[in-house]
């Protein structure tokens, strides 16, 4: 914000809104206490928004880091939606993760999120792996949208990894039918 | 009268304000608006498919997820399709004009809105890593003035009908920096206190199986596992995440600092599959530091051809 300049011309409209920074001609006139009032309490607001701002982020940002389980510290909840997660960033890789597939008529694997429409931009893979590790009865849903889709039974194959033992290879194999009673197990290709 | 408070505002201005200048000091408005129309533009590519296709997340039947407002979640499913995409429209249509620089304050009410209800209404259909930004930094562009001071629609208008350009933006600008630089180094502490550099965790980030969180070009680097090389990329992003920020606050080391900042950005979004928001909020986020000084060296030095031959 401009501190006050004297002399500065102000339109009553910018005097009104208190935007415009004052001392506007013939000083002293009830018209530019009021505007000087409007000045200060329109800094006195911004200022207390920024306190509460910075106050608020603050806590939020401790609240994340010394909540329980991490170094045993209260979890508060804040309520607000922008202090819930944002300060995690792959700060533990989970050392058990499944990858998932499907078998195309001719017998190719392809990533299972080429049956997804609404898959996200540059990051589709790690998005339904995610959903699918929260929420395996995605899986099924993606079945029957596709089953209805195409018509045709597909092979849906489900590769679990230990990170710790052996990463290279997978851990357990599994392969789902999906057809039109939706997924059940089947033998996993060889 | 006049005086007498003229004199208590200049001591307003003199021993508090000299506290608060850090963050109402006037922003560059083209930086700004390089951010705005990241932000809002990588909010468009995060939400577009799920809003357009909205009977694959929202129709009835759907598997949803809780993650943000409990009551949204249990209460939205009797909800009309017509209504549903309406405010699917009215959303995206607030994010082009956020992105646009027409009118940034109603456009990001109604975004938030708009954003806040359906990711309420299911969490499946979109990625939280990006999303805890984005609920922070839209309530300033709704409460704070100066989002469309450059490159933008009202701007273009306002200089059309020669009405005098908007403010610059201080406060809005200054909390997204504050806001972008909080999180990142948060991070950092949050990452050492669960063991990391000492860990060696990018040792399990790179030994993730293909097509799970790592791009193809990564997952084929051998190097990337050798343990002395995930060692260090381990102690270098904690070094970055807790170093970074402060020293991107002394004006002498800022350059360097936004340049090691901005390579780790994009060393993660060609490496990782992250959303695009994610990157766009935090790459663009940190460019807010540049202040007018910084920029004329910084162009100075590039020795752009047409800054030569001027």
């Amino acid at each position: 914000m401009a501190r006050p300049e004297t002399g500065a011309q102000c339109s009553k409209k910018s005097v009104r809104r208190g935007t415009c920074a004052i001392v506007c001609r013939g000083a002293g006139s009830g018209l530019v206490v009021d505007s000087l009032r409007k000045l200060e309490r329109n800094v006195k607001r911004r200022r207390v928004l920024l306190l509460c701002w910075l106050a608020l982020s603050l806590a939020g940002a401790l609240n994340h880091i010394l909540s329980a389980g991490r170094v045993g510290g209260p979890a508060l909840d804040l309520s607000l939606p922008h202090l819930a997660s944002g300060h995690a960033m792959f700060v533990r890789i989970p050392r058990t993760v499944h990858v998932h597939s499907y078998l195309t008529p001719d017998g190719q694997h392809r990533p299972l999120t080429d049956l997804v429409r609404t898959q996200g931009l540059l990051y589709g893979r790690a998005r339904l792996e995610t959903n699918l590790a929260l929420h395996p009865a995605l899986l099924e849903q993606i079945c029957q949208r596709h089953f209805r889709a195409s018509g045709r039974a597909t092979t849906f194959l489900t590769e679990e990894y230990k990170l710790n033992f052996h990463p290279e290879r997978p851990y357990k194999k599994a392969a789902l039918v999906c057809d039109e009673r939706g997924l059940s197990p089947s033998r996993p290709p060889s | 009268m006049t005086r007498s408070r003229l004199a208590r505002i200049e001591r307003f201005y003199g021993a508090l304000g000299r506290v608060f200048a850090l963050f109402e000091t006037p922003r560059n408005p083209r930086l700004f608006a390089l951010f705005r129309m990241a932000f809002f533009g990588g909010l468009a590519l995060h939400f577009a498919p799920s809003l357009l296709f909205l009977e694959e997340n929202y129709g009835p039947g759907v598997v949803r997820a809780q993650r943000w407002n409990p009551w949204l979640f249990e209460h939205l499913h009797d909800v009309p399709p017509w209504l549903l995409r309406l405010a699917a429209v009215s959303t995206l249509a607030a994010l082009v004009m956020g992105f646009t620089g027409l009118r940034p304050r109603l456009a990001s009410c109604v975004s938030l809105l708009g954003l806040y209800t359906f990711t309420s209404f299911n969490a499946l259909a979109v990625q939280t890593l990006a999303l805890g930004c984005a609920w922070g930094v839209l309530p300033l562009f709704c409460v704070c003035r100066g989002a469309s001071a450059a490159l933008s629609v009202d701007a273009a208008y306002r200089q059309r009908k020669g009405a005098p350009a908007l403010p610059a933006p201080s406060v809005l600008a200054n909390l997204v920096l504050w806001h972008v630089l909080l999180t990142f180094f948060a991070a950092g502490v949050e990452k050492l206190l669960w063991g990391w550099p000492l860990n060696n965790e990018m040792a399990m980030l790179f030994s993730t199986p293909r097509g799970w969180i790592l791009r193809d070009w990564a997952w084929s680097l051998s190097l990337c596992r050798r343990e002395e090389v995930t060692l260090l990329l381990s102690w270098v992003t904690v070094a970055t995440e807790l170093l970074v920020p402060l020293l991107l606050l002394i004006r002498r080391t800022r350059l360097v600092a936004l340049v090691i900042y901005e390579s780790m950005f994009l060393g993660i979004i060609a490496m990782i599959e992250v959303p695009p928001l994610f990157f766009t909020t935090f790459a663009a986020g940190a460019l807010l530091i540049l202040d007018e000084r910084d920029l004329r060296g910084f162009l100075a030095h590039l020795r752009w051809p047409w800054r030569a031959r001027h």
